[in-house]
């Protein structure tokens, strides 16, 4: 569905004032080394999404980059603030929000026990396709990334890519509108890394709304339409890369203004 | 419900395809099934039950039964117990006829160990035989022993048990819901009545402890959960698609622990001597057993659920083995016969297995102690639904 009013491409993820309070136990407060028994990981943070468009979170370790695509992925509740995908709300509507969502991060796992034929039955399962829909979806995406060779293996017997083709063939189940992308080349060798790059190339081309977190600025710099830097939890800077002229630079100016240069 | 029955489905294949998952189903019902087994000879062996072959058992019976067909019927069961005492080599016994007015007199006998039963026919005896009334009204005999004899509790089993098999038109001891005079069980029945449901409980506990910290908590350590809720199943869904198959594991496995169990009885039934159940009293060991496999599922779910990795979980868990294994004790020392201890549950299931292999079963408080299990399971399902709704639990990791 394109929302266009007046040609106007509308927001189809809508994030406003976005915030996440953790509460923290002894132990963590020692760990963290802070005396607060409240630790704001995402503080306010407001952006949008528009359809086809992929947009690129920066941020040091620790920034609230994790913490806030989590929570469009719906596997945290925000503490104050909306989320909004294609209108719906994702903590009044979570499983709506969720069949538009598709979410691949290096932390979430397929259980080793399974073959990667049986996996991908069981999402399909629970996005609750029919059986037709299922064989066909199945069929295009394991011809698509390589899988039906080893359709039939134990996850836990496969390589890094392998696994990671089946976790790109798993997160694309429903045909999600919208994909969240955490960090996905991390731990990844050059290979597998590379295949998550033509995999994003393909959505783009697709017109899927796309927003990704990641280290690899040449990554943000080829893809990204939009780029926002978080840096403690706050949003500090967002602009469309061609207005950006040094991606680095800028970055790590914003982060010496934060922190000062013996950070 | 299709999203339940996925998550279903994928747990059943787990545990199911993975033959170490399978084994450690099956062991515990091995291992009751060789446990009773050398308890049973143990206790044989070191002639706690035996006695002696010269002993001339005494059986006094009421005789309010003139009519010629009921005299045929009585005749066969002195036959019959006549019979199977002879052929394990002790001498015919004696029978003693007294009027039903001189009931109270004879129960003073068994007390004081002058006579080894008593056997009382119903009052409506002959009437009830003659009108040849419907099923369930059947005429009744009641067979009383005195626990503190080891002879009256043997004789007590064979009386029982010819009754049953040959006079199917009449009931057993309907008037006493606990036909033991005796103001003590004997040393061989206390020890059954204590280690039978401890050791069943142990074994049917670790069952889940292998079963449900790797189905949930595992999950959690695996990495495997975050992907399973970015989808749209409901956290309840999912939940109760994990209780389910769970379950589903877990009496599986119990079954096969019960098998173990119904087959070794007769073993530890040889050594006990008065221990003696029939079709129906092993459905009714397996129901209790299944509400007790349904509740401790439940306990292991929610601490499951709670605890970030499998290791955690079993930490939590296996304490809990010492808390039940008391409770599971208690009927041993003290009198918790009393309804109101049919609302604790472990101690409740305990008594109401002791109770059933000592004859002395009590309908309400089987039913209470049913009920009670189940309602304590429903609860822990609620809790555990609670907390995969949490998210401080569900994302700790």
């Amino acid at each position: 569905m394109s929302l266009f009013i007046n040609n106007i491409a509308m927001a189809v993820i809508e994030v406003k004032e976005l915030t996440k309070v953790f509460t923290l136990n002894k132990k963590q407060r020692k760990d963290k080394k802070i005396a607060s028994s409240k630790l704001i990981a995402v503080d306010h943070i407001s952006f949008e999404l528009h359809e086809g468009e992929i947009y690129g979170l920066l941020g040091p370790n620790g920034a609230g980059k994790t913490t806030t695509l989590r929570m469009l992925a719906t596997l945290l509740t925000p503490t104050s603030g909306s989320i909004n995908i294609y209108q719906k709300d994702i903590v009044k509507q979570p499983s709506e929000a969720r069949c538009m969502i598709g979410f691949l991060t290096s932390d979430l796992k397929l259980d080793n026990f399974f073959t990667p034929s049986y996996t991908f039955d069981f999402f399909a399962d629970l996005y609750g396709l029919t059986n037709d829909e299922k064989e066909s979806r199945k069929q295009f995406l394991f011809s698509k990334f390589g899988i039906d060779e080893f359709k039939y293996k134990k996850i836990g017997e496969l390589s890094t890519g392998m696994k990671q083709k089946v976790s790109l063939a798993i997160s694309l189940v429903h045909d999600p509108k919208v994909v969240i992308f955490d960090e996905p080349t991390n731990g990844l060798d050059i290979i597998a890394s590379k295949l998550v790059e033509d995999y994003l190339i393909d959505m783009k081309k697709q017109n899927k709304t796309i927003i990704i977190s990641t280290h690899i600025l040449s990554l943000v710099e080829k893809l990204c339409d939009r780029i926002g830097i978080i840096i403690d939890g706050k949003l500090m800077f967002e602009d469309s890369k061609s207005n950006i002229n040094d991606l680095e630079k800028t970055f790590f100016d914003l982060y010496q203004n934060v922190h000062g240069e013996n950070d | 419900m299709k999203r339940i029955w996925a998550v279903i489905k994928k747990e059943l294949k787990r545990f199911f395809t993975d033959y170490r998952m399978l084994l450690a189903l099956v062991l515990p019902g091995i291992a009751i099934f060789i446990f009773y087994n050398v308890l049973g000879n143990v206790l044989s062996s070191e002639n706690l039950i035996q006695i002696d072959t010269t002993y001339q058992y005494h059986i006094a019976l009421s005789n309010n039964y003139n009519d010629d067909k009921n005299q045929d019927d009585c005749s066969l069961l002195q036959l019959s117990l006549t019979s199977t005492l002879t052929a394990q080599k002790y001498p015919s016994p004696v029978f003693l006829e007294f009027d039903i007015s001189q009931k109270d007199e004879y129960i003073s006998k068994l007390k004081n160990m002058e006579v080894d039963t008593v056997i009382i026919f119903d009052d409506n005896f002959e009437k009830n035989v003659f009108d040849n009334v419907d099923y369930a009204n059947r005429p009744n005999i009641n067979v009383l022993y005195n626990s503190e004899s080891k002879a009256s509790e043997i004789l007590f089993s064979y009386t029982k048990e010819i009754i049953n098999v040959i006079y199917s038109k009449y009931t057993i001891n309907n008037d006493y819901t606990n036909p033991n005079v005796g103001e003590s069980s004997s040393m061989m029945k206390q020890i059954m009545g204590m280690v039978l449901p401890m050791v069943t409980m142990s074994l049917l506990y670790s069952i889940t402890l292998t079963v449900c910290p790797e189905s949930i908590a595992g999950e959690k350590e695996r990495g495997t959960l975050s992907s399973i809720l970015i989808t749209p199943i409901k956290r309840s869904e999912f939940a109760l698609g994990k209780i389910i198959a769970l379950c589903i594991v877990s009496i599986f496995g119990g079954t096969i622990s019960g098998a173990g169990m119904l087959m070794s009885l007769p073993k530890m039934m040889g050594a006990g001597g008065s221990i003696n159940i029939n079709a129906g009293e092993y459905v009714l060991i397996f129901f209790v057993m299944l509400t007790l496999m349904l509740l401790f599922v439940n306990v292991a779910t929610t601490v499951s659920t709670f605890a970030k990795t499998t290791k955690e979980a079993s930490g939590y868990l296996a304490p809990l083995i010492a808390v039940f294994m008391f409770l599971a004790l208690v009927p041993g020392f003290i009198n918790a016969s009393g309804i109101g201890y049919a609302f604790i549950p472990i101690v409740n299931t305990s008594q109401a297995i002791n109770s059933i292999i000592n004859n002395s079963l009590n309908v309400p408080y089987l039913i209470v102690t049913l009920l009670s299990n189940v309602f304590f399971s429903f609860l822990l399902i609620l809790i555990d639904v609670k907390l995969f709704k949490t998210e401080s639990v569900v994302m700790r990791q």
